[in-house]
């Protein structure tokens, strides 16, 4: 698998994640609903995927791997967050001057 | 004298596990499975199976051990009396956990990357049938009455009730993310089903398959996202269900009764599937990061030992004898 077909897997495995939670077809409906807090996806073992709302980025983990063995996956339990640990990962709102 | 004896035997009954039961704990990565004496809490013997051995089970006379030998694509049936490999079913690709009709034949198994439940005869050791369900079939449960069994999908997050009889899909109940193990209470009322990602268990009404009630988890100190439910067995009076909380290392106890949470039992790492003695005094739980089953202690809700085992344990079944 390569990173194209992860990211093409993940944003269809979002979208029937969404279907079916929402119980709806309406595309509004599904894109609210998909960056609101409620939502996570599991496309990614042990913890669930969601949307940062203020930049439309996937908050997802990272594998640190050296060749053939993957040594951790962050984020590392010992950063702690207000909105989730994902979000440790790369630059947080407060740090960012993109919007959306 | 005879009094004196009349009362050891009594004791011997009424204290502990007094019946020796085997344990058989398959080890995933280590490619073998051990076996474990239920009253010394001893390791008997280790032996070799085929590759990735996951689910396991056991069938009603305890003379023949079921095990998924996953990246074996079969599933590989031993001789319990003196652990010899008998032969292999056919399984269909990548099996990964298996349930035994109450009379100990069919056997209805989760193929993982083919998105079906195959139905083998143990017997005639053929496929009777092919059910398409969600996709990345996991858990298996099977109606105390044998009439239904349900299978759930990883990815699609259902619980899909299949008839036995006619082996079609009869109803979908939409859970939480990732359910892993579906199992039913001894009384056919209710069936629970774990959520690893969603972080719950919902219990069921299978009669409709209605939602009687989603259970959540909280422990001090341990991040949500750590709580990830995987293992689910209770009791047959229906008092206690165990819930086995994977790298939260906890196996949680919920009253049957409230369906509320009242205790959190430190385990080993990781901790996955889990399996009563058939007398419901002992609860033995396979901990995949330390090499270790954990033995919980069911009326004290003490864990009173860790058991090292084989690399990376993932299944665990009991005699029934």
């Amino acid at each position: 698998m390569t990173d194209l077909d992860y990211n093409v897997w993940t944003a269809l495995r979002s979208v029937g994640e969404a279907v079916t939670r929402a119980n709806t077809a309406d595309v509004a409906a599904l894109r609210a609903y998909m960056l609101s807090p409620e939502f996570g996806v599991g496309a990614f073992k042990g913890q669930p995927l969601s949307f940062r709302p203020w930049n439309n980025q996937l908050r997802q983990a990272i594998l640190l791997a050296d060749g053939k063995l993957v040594v951790s996956v962050s984020p590392q339990e010992e950063f702690l967050h207000q909105t989730t640990r994902l979000d440790t990962l790369g630059f947080d709102q407060p740090e960012s001057t993109c919007r959306f | 004298m005879k009094r004196l004896l009349l009362c050891s035997v009594a004791a011997l009954v009424m204290g502990g596990s007094a019946q020796a039961y085997t344990v058989y704990v398959t080890n995933e990565k280590g490619n073998t499975l051990t076996r474990i004496d239920s009253t010394t809490l001893e390791v008997i013997d280790t032996v070799r199976t085929g590759q990735r051995p996951r689910g396991i089970t056991i069938s009603p006379d305890g003379a023949s051990l079921y095990v998924c030998a996953s990246d074996s694509d079969a599933v590989e049936v031993y001789d319990t009396a003196d652990m010899s490999l008998r032969h292999s079913l056919p399984s269909g690709p990548n099996p990964e956990q298996l349930v035994l009709h109450p009379s100990g034949n069919p056997l209805y198994l989760a193929n993982e990357d083919d998105n079906i439940v195959t139905v083998v005869d143990v017997v005639a050791r053929r496929v009777l049938a092919e059910v398409p369900v969600g996709i990345e079939p996991e858990g298996m449960g099977v109606s105390p009455d044998g009439k239904i069994v349900v299978n759930t999908s990883e990815t699609t997050n259902m619980a899909h009730f299949i008839d036995t009889e006619t082996f079609e899909i009869v109803q979908n109940t939409l859970v939480d993310s990732r359910p892993r193990i579906a199992e039913f209470s001894a009384d056919g009322t209710r069936l629970y089903v774990s959520a690893e990602i969603g972080g719950t268990v919902s219990v069921i009404d299978p009669s409709n398959g209605e939602i009687i009630k989603t259970v959540g988890f909280a422990v001090p100190g341990i991040v949500p996202e750590a709580l990830q439910p995987v293992g689910v067995r209770a009791t047959s009076d229906g008092a206690k269900i165990f819930v086995a909380l994977g790298p939260a290392n906890r196996v949680a106890v919920i009253d049957g009764a409230s369906l509320e949470v009242t205790d959190y039992l430190l385990v080993g790492q990781r901790v996955w599937q889990m399996a009563f003695t058939p007398d419901e005094k002992l609860l033995f739980t396979t901990n995949g990061n330390s090499n270790d089953v954990s033995v919980i202690d069911v009326e004290a809700l003490k864990v009173v030992k860790s058991i090292p085992v084989g690399e990376q344990p993932w299944g665990v079944t009991v005699s029934p004898n």
